[in-house]
């Protein structure tokens, strides 16, 4: 190597070059997408790469709030049948109390995999806005998660402190899922501006424990 | 913890482990896929593809590699088919078979700073040249490593690399003399 290609080697180096890796946002979208696709997908099927353009990074979201949903549908469920059945709570107490136990273990499972839900789209949610190319989607998931929310809120048996951070990030979604897509940059950042404030994301992530997988095997 | 532990711990399920992978390896990644697409959407795209594919093909991994040379394989190919889908769309198609391909004389560049000229003539690189000359020559790495996660012998690496300086010298040396 000569000393021309040392210089254009120096020189080469500002090609391309990366700005520092968004390590927490990247993780959360990683994560979001691992959360919503099947759980071992069967090995013979051949790898299809995601389009290059990041359109729906929201899609993935919209069907990780729905199975929430559904796991909050199934509990109530499970949870509803239990006063109109008496005569079986009067001679069965023991798997009357068995069944309580199970439903109030998949309620907290469902509250903390709704918790982590929120936790990661209101970090996606925040660099989207910082990056000032808020999607429209967003608004769309920020509507099913609100749902999610409110069921999992009216459900009797949740976590009082749960209860009352969810009753928090209630308001959070509410804000965002009333926002338009023609709505100023100024009013997604008022959204931003108060969860930093209200430190949401930090009592989100105290709530659900890292490495806690969003859905416990063998719930649904 | 070494590569093998890590490996372990995720095979068994452990969800930190993941995470030390990814902490331990996104950086060197990012950078490199940044390098090759230059757009931070699409190297994002292609850093989490790049993760979620190793954690379903963790199983896969038989240590005949370094850990971080078969996750460098698989980002590069996933750059590789990001930029292909790019240049499709853009109805430039550019393949590893094009590599001996000259390009076509561009018009006189406007802005006579030697390093952006130096950019376009990367850019205008043939990709198997541009990879390499990136890999080698801009993020250090051995042409052991660029054989393994380009799927050539080292000696393709290296050929490659002393045709993309060649073609860089060529276009550029009378602009240095200056």
């Amino acid at each position: 190597m000569d000393e021309l290609d040392d210089k254009l080697q120096e020189l080469a180096r500002g090609y391309h070059e990366p700005p520092a890796a968004p390590r927490d946002e990247m993780w959360a979208r990683i994560q979001a997408r691992r959360a919503a696709a099947p759980e071992a997908p069967p090995k013979v099927l051949p790898f299809r790469p995601r389009p290059a353009v990041p359109v729906h990074r929201y899609a993935a979201w919209a069907a990780s709030a729905a199975a929430v949903l559904l796991l909050g549908v199934a509990i109530g469920r499970g949870t509803s049948r239990s006063p109109s059945a008496p005569e079986t709570v009067a001679t069965a107490s023991a798997p009357a109390a068995v069944g309580a136990a199970t439903s109030n273990v998949a309620l907290d499972a469902a509250v903390r995999a709704h918790l982590r839900q929120s936790e990661t789209y209101l970090t996606l949610f925040r660099a989207s806005v910082r990056s000032g190319s808020a999607d429209p989607l967003a608004v769309s998931t920020a509507r099913e998660l609100l749902a999610s929310n409110r069921f999992l809120t009216s459900a009797s048996g949740t976590d009082p402190k749960l209860r009352a951070l969810l009753l928090d990030l209630q308001l959070v979604l509410v804000g965002i899922s009333q926002l338009q897509a023609a709505d100023r940059p100024e009013d997604f950042r008022l959204i931003t501006d108060g969860l930093d404030d209200a430190g949401m994301l930090t009592r989100l992530r105290s709530a659900t424990p890292r490495g806690a997988r969003p859905y416990p095997t063998g719930v649904i | 913890m070494d590569d093998q532990q890590l490996i372990a711990r995720i095979r068994a399920g452990d969800p930190s482990a993941e995470r030390a992978l990814y902490d331990a390896h996104v950086d060197r990644l990012y950078r490199l896929v940044f390098r090759y697409v230059g757009e931070p959407d699409v190297a994002e795209d292609c850093v989490q593809d790049t993760f979620i594919r190793a954690f379903e093909r963790i199983g896969d991994f038989r240590g005949d590699s370094a850990l971080g040379t078969w996750l460098g394989a698989i980002a590069v190919s996933m750059a590789l088919t990001a930029l292909r889908k790019r240049k499709r769309a853009s109805g430039r198609e550019g393949t590893w078979e094009d590599a001996e391909q000259l390009a076509a004389p561009k018009p006189p560049v406007v802005d006579p700073d030697l390093q952006a000229r130096l950019h376009e003539e990367i850019e205008r690189l043939p990709e198997g040249y541009r990879m390499v000359f990136l890999m080698h020559d801009v993020e250090g790495y051995t042409h052991e490593e660029i054989g393994t996660m380009l799927g050539v012998q080292t000696g393709t690496s290296k050929a490659q690399l002393s045709r993309a300086r060649a073609r860089l010298r060529e276009r550029l040396s009378v602009f240095v003399r200056e």
